[in-house]
């Protein structure tokens, strides 16, 4: 349980930052 | 020897990190605010709170690991002592 | 001498850590989360090369300095109150806390000397490359130095890895990587950075928000808010993750603090979790109150979520208290004679050793190991005060999670709106945005409300309660401590907050 805490935490900020930029795209913002 | 981003003429990679923060620090702004927050504040928690207010009580009663370990085991036991000693007055 | 204790003491102690930690958790939180947003900002910028980028990033830098400014030495003043005001207790967890602390030190002293000092500097000074790996760094280094203190917190809460020393009265650390790795900090250190996470998003989104309603800086806010929207609602649904992590591990390790934070009095199989209730404060353990004036229980989920069995068996605070023989549940009454026994048997071990006595003293030492794990017990007078403060616990947890309910759903309406392009138009959803700062704060450190409060009567789980923890000082000395540190909390908090909402209605640099 711990190692898949610790990678999904990673995960959060891996995919945030190209779910943000992903966004930004869509709206003409980037 | 090369020009830095300053113009001066620095060899040593170490005079090089030392100019890198000196310029830093010179051409801060709200920077300066900040860092005068800080100082006074280290001051007050260091030089006056933990100086004056915030001793280590083992640190300053006791000067032996052996003795601050012997009165914290008397500190926890105490209630134990006092029930044993009050015990065997009772049985004469 | 125990006995001799001076309540209000421990009372003015235990004010004096609260003050202390609820005003250092005001400012790290923002710095956890807002350092990763910055580094997206930051890369978002090396990439494009435009301007408005890089004025956004230095603007959001900016604030995250004040920040860290007004944060610095709010830590510092926690140490030192262990060594004065919880002396027994720092003596005996030392050899465990010795190692984290340190680490932590020194690598957030590094830290910030090195990577900070490029991220703030090195603006135009060094290449494009390297300025981002610094602003990264900075994000990856204090997120990792908080692993430390969360270890050190998570061992109170489930002492792994050591052994009492009784020729030391210590507990000496016998395993680093079962300090490290301890369940509890894993799930400490994943839901307090992700709960960081959010509420740097929504400390952002605040900001934002305002300026939209001024109709300043659009662009700017409008760019911010999307990358805090994202990044606030994925660490929400993380946050909730590791939130039931958290309750589970409480299940297992501290059921007291679950039951309390449930306000569950009488243990049950399929045990409903509360989804709203007024928790009657004055109920006691020991009489007839309901524990409640008014709650709706969603049936089995609370069963779910302590031991992820459905239908199991959730301890109640009776259980805990009086013993439950059917689901095999030992009661505070019976620990608190095994502990008394290892009391005993330490005081026994101390004079026999002194005597010359080595049978004797092995002997102790042997019944002592018997007793060992409930140890703290024996300190107890009544088996009622194994109880945490009920009402305490269970508001707090409860306005967490409702907050943390909230919190997603606002994230959602920004970037729908955002999507819509009509966001400017929402002056409803931005002066909601603008207030979410503050309810973020509300739910962080409710949580830790939960987590500390809900431990009580521990210091150390079963093994030292705070009563025991103290030094024997008398409660002048902390009262005036106290008085000290609210008077210096507020001039500073005012000081710097100010700094903080100058450089805010200021604004980032527009071309």
């Amino acid at each position: 349980m711990n190692i898949f805490l610790l990678l999904s935490w990673l995960a959060v900020i891996v995919v945030s930052y190209q779910a943000a930029v992903f966004m930004l795209k869509k709206l003409n913002l980037y | 020897m090369e020009q830095t981003y300053t113009g001066r003429l620095v060899a040593s990679p170490l005079g090089r990190i030392a100019e890198f923060y000196i310029d830093g620090f010179r051409r801060m702004t709200v920077g300066r605010t900040l860092w005068k927050v800080i100082i006074i504040k280290l001051i007050i928690m260091f030089g006056v709170l933990k100086l004056f207010f915030f001793q280590d009580f083992l640190g300053t009663r006791f000067s032996t690991d052996q003795q601050r370990a012997d009165y914290v085991l008397e500190q926890i036991t105490a209630p134990v002592s006092a029930q044993r000693a009050s015990n065997q007055g009772g049985e004469l | 001498m125990i006995e001799n204790l001076d309540p209000t003491m421990v009372n003015w102690a235990r004010a004096q850590f609260a003050l202390t930690a609820m005003y250092h958790w005001i400012f790290v939180p923002l710095t956890l989360g807002i350092t990763w947003i910055i580094a997206f900002y930051h890369t978002i910028y090396v990439k494009t090369g435009s301007e408005e980028w890089k004025n956004l990033t230095k603007f959001w830098m900016k604030l995250f300095g004040i920040n860290f400014a007004i944060g610095v030495a709010t830590g510092i003043i926690m140490e030192f109150e262990f060594g004065t005001n919880w002396s027994n207790y720092s003596w005996m967890v030392g050899d465990i806390f010795g190692a984290p602390l340190a680490i932590e030190g020194i690598a957030a002293f590094f830290l910030e000397a090195t990577f900070f000092a490029v991220m703030f500097f090195g603006w135009n000074r060094v290449s494009k490359r390297f300025h981002l790996f610094a602003t990264w760094m900075v994000a990856v280094g204090s997120n990792l130095s908080a692993v430390w203190i969360l270890v050190a917190n998570a061992w109170m809460q489930h002492p792994v890895g050591q052994a009492f020393n009784p020729d030391t009265a210590r507990f000496e650390m016998h395993n680093f990587a079962d300090v490290v790795f301890n369940p509890v900090a894993v799930s400490k250190f994943t839901h307090t950075t992700s709960a960081s996470m959010l509420f740097a998003s929504l400390f952002i989104l605040s900001v934002s928000s305002w300026y939209l309603l001024k109709g300043r800086h659009v662009q700017m806010a409008k760019r911010s808010i999307i990358v805090a929207a994202v990044f606030g609602l994925l660490a929400s649904g993380f946050v909730g993750f590791t939130g039931d992590e958290a309750a589970y591990e409480d299940a297992q390790h501290q059921p007291m603090k679950l039951a309390a934070f449930e306000g569950l009095y009488q243990g049950e199989k399929n045990a409903g979790l509360v989804a709203f209730g007024l928790i009657n404060s004055s109920k006691k353990v020991d009489d007839d109150q309901d524990p409640f004036h008014f709650e709706i229980r969603l049936p089995g989920i609370l069963s779910m979520l302590a031991n992820r069995k459905f239908g199991s068996f959730v301890p109640g605070i009776n259980d805990l208290v009086y013993g439950n023989e059917e689901q095999g549940i030992m009661g505070a009454a019976e620990k608190m004679e095994k502990g008394k026994i290892a009391i005993a048997q330490l005081d026994a071990y101390k004079k026999f050793k002194k005597a010359g006595d080595e049978a004797g003293a092995a002997a102790a030492l042997s019944l002592f190991d018997q007793n060992r794990e409930y140890l703290g017990y024996g300190f107890l007078n009544r088996p009622e005060e194994a109880v945490p403060p009920v009402a305490l616990s269970f508001n707090a947890f409860h306005i967490m999670v409702v907050l943390g309910t909230v919190f997603p759903l606002v994230f959602l309406a920004f970037l729908y709106f955002s999507y819509k392009d009509t966001l400017l138009e929402q002056k409803w959803l931005l002066g909601g945005g603008v207030i979410m700062f503050f309810l973020g704060l509300i739910a962080h450190q409710a949580g830790w409300v939960v987590a500390e409060v809900g431990r009580q009567p521990w210091a150390i789980q079963d093994l030292l309660p705070v009563t025991v923890a103290r030094s024997n000082l008398t409660a002048g000395t902390v009262k005036t401590t106290f008085v000290m540190f609210l008077v210096l909390f507020t001039v500073l908090l005012i000081a710097e907050v100010s700094i903080m909402l100058k450089q805010i209605s200021i604004g980032p640099e527009e071309n």
